[in-house]
C-alpha cells in the first residue's frame, strides 16, 4: 500500500548513510588492524620471495611433469637407456638414481610420483628369455597424476612386451651384421625403450586433460583466499544474530525499516572482504604478473555474497544464539571440507568427489586454483562457480528480513 | 468494580483497538480485547507478569503482528505501516540504545536514522542540550549511565520526530525518584500538548499518579480498574 507518509528516497538514503556509518564505526578499528597486518605480510612476501616469471607464457593447460626414482639393482644398459630416453620426454622433470629406502622416502615426501626397481640380472635374464618382474611404487600423495600415468603404463604394457619380442629379431640381425653380442643387446634395448618413449611422447592424452596438476602451494594459496572471502559471512552472522528480535532491532525497524540494516550489513561485509581479499590478490599479481586475477576476484566476491546472504537468513532463525553460531561454523567447515579447500578432492574416492561437486565451493575452488596455476578460466567456469548466488539471494529475501 | 470495555457504537477519534487477539502457539495471550483512548490522554496498562502488557504494546508499535483485530489512531490504520510508524514513538522495556555511544551521539544517530534533515537533527541536539531529562549527562556513554539516566535518555530518543502517539513499556523501571519525577513532569507536559500516551507499568502508584485511566489486563481480557 502506498502512503504519503512513506519515506522519500532522499530520506531513505540519509537513513542508510546514518546506519552504515554507525556499523562501519563499530568495525573500523578491527578493519584497520587487519589491513595493516595483511599489507605488512604482503610487503614482506614481495620483498623476500622472487617474482615468478612467465617462462612458458599462458598455457591452455600445463603439461604434467613428474620426477621418478630409478632403483637400478642391475646396473646394466637397461637403466642407462631408460634414464637417457625418458629424460628426453616432456613429462619427466627428473630421474633420481636411488636405493630403495631413499626412493620410498621421496615418494612419501611427494618429491616423486613413482619409483621403479630394475632387479639385478634383469638384462642377463632377458637375453635368455626368462622374465623378472619390474616393481613399481606409486605416490600416495599425487593421486590424480599417478592415476593418469599408471593407466598409461597399463595401456603400454602389452605393447612393451610386443616390442620387446620383436626386438629379439632385431638383436639377431644386429649380431649377424656386427658379430658383437654385447653391442647387439645394447642397441636392441635402446631401440625398444626409444620406441616406447616416442609413443608416450606422441600420445597427447595427458595434455588434453583440462585439469591442472596438483601443486601444494597453489592449493594452499587458493584455499586461503577462499577462506578469507568466507570470513565476512561469519561477521555478518554475529551481527544479525545478536540483533535478532531484540528491542534495539524493534527501534531500528520503526526508524528505518528492515531493508536498510541488511544492505548496510552486506556493505560492511564487503568492506571486510576488501580488507581481507585484496592484499593477497594484489600480492599474487605482483609476484606473477602474467596471472589474470579477475576470474578469481569475481568468484571470491560471489562466494562472499552467497555466504553472507545465507548467514543473514541463518542469523534470523528462531533458535538460541549459541546454536546459531554453532550452526554457522558448522556450515563454514562443511563448505570448506566439501569444496576441497581443507583437503584436495583428489584425495577422496570418486563417489565422494562426485557428491562434493554439488558443494557451493567446489567450482569456486576450481576457478581460484586454476587462476593461481595460470590456467585459462572460461566465462562458463566462473558462472558455474557462482551457482549458489541465486538460491542464497532467495533465502535472504524470504528468511533474512525482519518481519512483523 | 471492573467491567469489560465496549465501545462499538461510540465514536473514537484517538487510539482505537478493536477485537484484538494474540496467541503464542497453544498459549492464548489475549482474546478479543477492545478499547478506545481519546486524543491528549494518558492511559496506563497494568497486569500481572505474563498478562500480555508488552505484547499489546509491541502490536501497537507495529513490531509484532496480531492474530486478528483492527487498530487505528486518529483515522490512520496500522495496516498502513509507513504512515503508522511516522505517528508513533515507542520506548521498549529493554534499554534499546547503543551503549558505546554517548547520549548526544544516540540522539544524533536515532534522528538521522529516521531520515530527518540535517538541520532538524541539529535542532534535536540543541533541544536535547537544554532538556532537563538529559542535559546533565549528554556526553556520557550510555553504558556508563545509571539505570535512571539511561531510562531518561531512552525516553528522549522515543520522543524524536514528535510522535503523536507515545507507547512506553515500563518506562520507570530502574529509575530513581528524581528521574521518575522528571519523566512524569515531561509526560504531563506532553499530554497538555495534545499527545496521546499509553504506558505499561508494574508500579500501580506511579500509574495512578499520571494516568487518566488504567486498563487492567487479566486472563486475556481488558478490565477497567475502578
Amino acid at each position: 500500500m502506498k502512503s504519503s507518509a512513506a519515506k522519500k528516497p532522499r530520506q531513505q538514503l540519509s537513513a542508510f548513510g546514518a546506519y552504515f556509518r554507525h556499523e562501519l564505526k563499530k568495525n573500523r578499528r578491527g578493519m584497520i588492524i587487519i589491513l595493516l597486518i595483511l599489507v605488512l605480510a604482503a610487503v614482506l612476501v614481495v620483498f623476500i620471495i622472487e617474482p615468478i616469471s612467465d617462462e612458458d607464457g599462458k598455457r591452455k593447460s600445463p603439461v604434467i611433469q613428474f620426477a621418478f626414482s630409478l632403483i637400478d639393482e642391475d646396473q646394466s644398459i637397461i637403466g642407462e637407456v631408460l634414464t637417457e630416453s625418458f629424460l628426453k620426454t616432456k613429462y619427466i622433470s627428473a630421474i633420481y638414481d636411488d636405493d630403495l629406502p631413499t626412493a620410498l622416502r621421496r615418494l612419501d615426501d611427494g618429491e616423486t610420483a613413482m619409483a621403479m626397481r630394475i632387479p639385478s640380472n634383469l638384462f642377463e635374464d632377458v637375453q635368455h628369455g626368462s622374465v623378472q618382474p619390474v616393481d613399481i611404487w606409486l605416490s600416495p600423495i599425487m593421486k590424480t597424476d599417478v592415476a593418469r600415468f599408471s593407466s598409461l603404463i597399463r595401456q603400454y604394457a602389452l605393447s612393451l612386451n610386443l616390442i620387446h619380442s620383436t626386438a629379439f629379431g632385431f638383436q639377431r640381425v644386429y649380431l649377424n651384421l656386427t658379430g658383437d653380442e654385447d653391442a647387439s643387446w645394447k642397441e636392441t634395448s635402446r631401440h625398444a625403450v626409444d620406441t616406447i618413449t616416442s609413443l608416450i611422447e606422441r600420445d597427447s592424452f595427458l595434455t588434453e586433460d583440462s585439469e591442472p596438476p596438483f601443486r601444494l602451494f597453489a592449493h594452499a594459496s587458493a584455499g586461503i583466499m577462499i577462506l578469507v572471502a568466507l570470513l565476512p559471512g561469519i561477521v555478518i552472522l554475529v551481527q544479525t544474530s545478536r540483533l535478532n528480535n531484540t528491542a534495539l532491532e524493534d527501534r531500528i525497524l520503526l526508524s528505518c525499516g528492515s531493508t536498510i540494516p541488511i544492505i548496510s550489513r552486506l556493505l560492511t561485509g564487503f568492506i571486510w572482504w576488501l580488507v581481507l581479499s585484496v592484499p593477497p590478490l594484489i600480492t599474487m599479481k605482483i609476484m606473477a604478473s602474467h596471472l589474470t586475477i579477475y576470474p578469481a576476484a569475481i568468484v571470491l566476491v560471489g562466494i562472499f555474497l552467497a555466504m553472507s546472504m545465507a548467514m543473514i537468513a541463518l542469523g534470523r532463525a528462531e533458535i538460541p544464539t549459541v546454536t546459531v553460531f554453532q550452526l554457522g561454523w558448522g556450515i563454514f567447515f562443511a563448505l570448506v571440507l566439501t569444496g576441497g579447500i581443507l583437503y584436495p578432492t583428489v584425495l577422496f574416492p570418486d563417489w565422494l568427489r562426485t557428491a562434493f561437486s554439488f558443494s557451493p565451493l567446489y567450482y569456486a575452488m576450481r576457478v581460484v586454483y586454476r587462476t593461481v596455476m595460470a590456467v585459462q578460466v572460461t566465462t562458463g567456469d566462473v558462472l558455474l562457480a557462482l551457482w549458489s548466488l541465486p538460491p542464497a539471494l532467495l533465502l535472504c529475501v524470504i528468511k533474512g528480513r525482519r518481519r512483523v | 468494580m471492573t467491567h469489560t470495555l465496549e465501545f462499538n457504537n461510540i465514536s473514537c477519534s484517538g487510539l482505537r483497538v478493536e477485537d484484538l487477539s494474540k496467541s503464542w502457539r497453544e498459549h492464548q495471550v489475549f482474546t478479543g480485547i477492545s478499547f478506545c483512548q481519546p486524543l491528549g490522554t494518558i492511559y496506563g496498562i497494568s497486569g500481572d507478569n505474563g498478562a500480555g502488557k508488552s505484547t499489546l504494546l509491541k502490536i501497537l508499535a507495529s513490531v509484532l503482528s496480531a492474530d486478528s483485530g483492527t487498530i487505528s489512531f486518529n483515522g490512520a490504520s496500522l495496516q498502513d505501516l509507513p504512515a503508522w510508524r511516522s505517528l508513533i514513538g515507542y520506548v521498549p522495556q529493554e534499554l534499546a540504545l547503543d551503549g558505546q555511544l554517548t547520549v548526544r551521539e544516540n540522539v544524533k544517530f536515532w534522528s538521522a536514522l529516521r531520515g530527518l534533515d540535517a538541520d532538524i537533527v541539529r535542532g534535536n541536539l540543541e533541544i536535547a542540550a537544554n532538556d532537563p531529562l538529559v542535559a546533565d549527562f549528554l556526553d556520557k556513554q550510555i553504558r556508563k549511565c545509571s539505570g535512571g539516566m539511561a531510562r531518561r535518555a531512552s525516553l528522549v530518543v522515543g520522543l524524536l520526530g514528535a510522535p503523536q502517539l507515545l507507547l512506553l513499556d515500563e518506562p520507570f523501571a530502574g529509575a530513581d525518584k528524581g528521574s521518575r519525577a522528571l519523566m512524569l513532569e515531561r509526560l504531563d507536559a506532553l499530554r497538555t500538548g495534545g499527545r496521546t500516551i499509553l504506558i505499561t507499568s508494574h508500579e500501580q502508584g506511579t500509574l495512578e499518579q499520571i494516568s487518566d485511566r488504567i486498563l487492567y489486563l487479566q486472563q486475556g481480557q481488558i478490565v477497567e480498574q475502578a
